[in-house]
């Protein structure tokens, strides 16, 4: 049965004219409440096929739009807790874009993984908090077809659990995050000059892996202070030469007489 | 009844367990297979005050850029229990000898206690194939143990080898659920260190003469008749030297007694 031709023109709820103008309304609000925020696409780096996932994925570029933080009166999830690993800050949120926005500023200026649409995976920049989130799930069906029309998407989000991937987007703000918490030793590295080279020594033993030097700046506690790896080399005594300090010992000994082999 | 003594054996014990996991490394390479990055993973003991695990993670209140960051490993004690299998007797003692104020000294220590210390050793990781690389860099040493050497009581110089097992391996990937629903690959490696906690230490002085008077009765009111002295040889020797022993054998018919008290024979 057809809808109510004298209230619907034949066309459903709201002509195109109509959802126009609701979408204009909808992004001049998102622009007076919103917030500036950038907008990370993911590159996909080395994609593991078996596993689903990508261990390398980086973020070369950042675009520049306004969101509105649903969640207004702070985070939703559980927040700041301590567990087996230290300090977590589970913080999830939601952000409202404009579609059209989003196309204009992103995805007409970028290759996505999935093109036309944000992607699950993509990082948000928040300068105001200066808090990075992971898009967990795109939301395009809300509000339900008003006027006919989804001019908006909800990026449910979450608070990035980094882990050293590389942001190379040219805002400082962002890219300094990289340098203050990758936990990757080659970005610290010994280069040559011409940085076309780096100071490697012999092959590891067990690897095969070249060996590298690194910058003195580099301190895995400096770089995570959840680690206490250096702390632990101290107390077992294996940051001095001597070893008479150490906890574990390493001397070979004869379990078949008195006299010890060193 | 019981006097102050700290010998730090489980605290060793646990600096020990966790030097065997301080220098597990994530390599992750490109589509070339190119090593492009090299992660020391960061691992801690994880019961830790919670004002200080706040101070010290989170020191400047505008740094909270992300929720984690990955991979990293803790673990902790989860259980200490005797182990009746492994019980030695009492009476035996540790000996070595240490100059002292009063020259060289004796120091012992009376057979330790046998006690299973269990560990948990917690790996968390955002890819499962990091979750893969460091598990696989422990695992295979572990058949089912793997036996460290430890200083336990320098003092007495006893080193003891000491087994740590691996019981269990648990994963957890939950991966399933909402989209909302955060994904977290965590490893728990369940181990148990067989070592030994030690008393207090005790001090005497070196013995450096025996002497031992034999009757003819056990009467031992009547006369000595016959003493055995054993000095060292030389008699300058010292109780950590390279020594011999003088046994001197001496008979007597002067009808006399030794007394303690005033170290002659009367």
């Amino acid at each position: 049965m057809a809808v109510n031709h004298f209230f619907q023109n034949g066309n459903g709820i709201g002509n195109t004219n109509e959802q126009r103008l609701h979408e204009d309304l909808i992004i001049e609000g998102l622009k007076i409440y919103g917030h500036d925020v950038y907008y990370l696409p993911r590159t996909l780096v080395n994609q593991d096929l078996i596993l689903g996932e990508d261990t390398l994925s980086k973020f070369d570029d950042s675009y520049l739009i306004e969101m509105y933080v649903e969640t207004s009166d702070g985070f939703s999830g559980e927040r700041e807790l301590i567990n087996k690993f230290g300090l977590e800050i589970r913080e999830d949120t939601t952000f409202v874009l404009s579609k059209r926005r989003w196309n204009n500023a992103v995805d007409s200026n970028h290759t996505m993984i999935k093109e036309g649409r944000p992607n699950e995976g993509d990082i948000i920049y928040y300068p105001l908090m200066n808090s990075f989130f992971e898009i967990s799930f795109v939301e395009d069906q809300e509000p339900f077809f008003q006027l006919g029309n989804l001019p908006v998407y909800k990026l449910r989000a979450r608070r990035w659990e980094y882990s050293s991937e590389r942001l190379n987007t040219g805002v400082t703000d962002i890219d300094s995050a990289e340098d203050q918490y990758t936990l990757d030793q080659l970005a610290h590295q010994v280069t040559l000059e011409a940085e076309s080279g780096s100071l490697l020594l012999e092959n590891d033993s067990a690897s095969g892996d070249s060996n590298f030097f690194l910058l003195e700046t580099y301190a895995i506690q400096t770089q995570s202070p959840y680690a206490d790896n250096l702390d632990l080399d101290n107390e077992a005594g294996f940051n001095t030469a001597d070893t008479a300090d150490d906890i574990l010992d390493f001397t070979e000994r004869n379990p078949f007489g008195e006299v010890d082999f060193g | 009844m019981f006097g102050y003594f700290y010998n730090e054996s489980m605290r060793k014990m646990t600096i020990a367990f966790g030097q065997l996991f301080n220098n597990i490394q994530i390599k992750r390479t490109d589509s070339s297979n190119n090593v492009v990055q090299s992660i020391r993973v960061p691992l801690a003991y994880a019961p830790k005050e919670k004002f200080l695990v706040r101070l010290d993670q989170k020191p400047n209140l505008d740094e909270r850029e992300f929720a984690i960051t990955l991979p990293r490993m803790g673990f902790e004690i989860t259980g200490i229990s005797y182990d009746s299998s492994r019980k030695l007797t009492k009476t035996q003692k540790f000996r070595t000898v240490q100059s002292g104020d009063d020259g060289k000294v004796m120091n012992y220590n009376y057979t330790p206690v046998p006690y299973n210390i269990d560990y948990s050793l917690y790996i968390f990781t955002a890819t499962a194939e990091s979750g893969l690389q460091i598990v696989e860099q422990i695992l295979p040493y572990f058949q089912p143990d793997y036996t460290v050497t430890i200083n336990q009581v320098p003092e007495l110089n006893i080193k003891r080898d000491v087994p740590i097992v691996l019981n269990t391996v648990n994963y957890e990937d939950s991966y399933s659920g909402d989209f909302t629903t955060r994904r977290a690959v965590i490893y728990t490696l369940n181990f148990t260190a067989k070592t030994y906690l030690y008393g207090p230490a005790q001090t005497q002085k070196v013995i450096k003469e025996t002497q031992a008077d034999l009757y003819t009765d056990t009467n031992t009111t009547s006369a000595r008749e016959e003493r055995i002295t054993v000095v060292p040889n030389p008699t300058s020797a010292d109780a950590d030297d390279d020594f011999g022993f003088t046994t001197t054998i001496t008979f007597f018919e002067d009808g006399k007694s030794y007394n303690v008290t005033t170290d002659e024979d009367v």
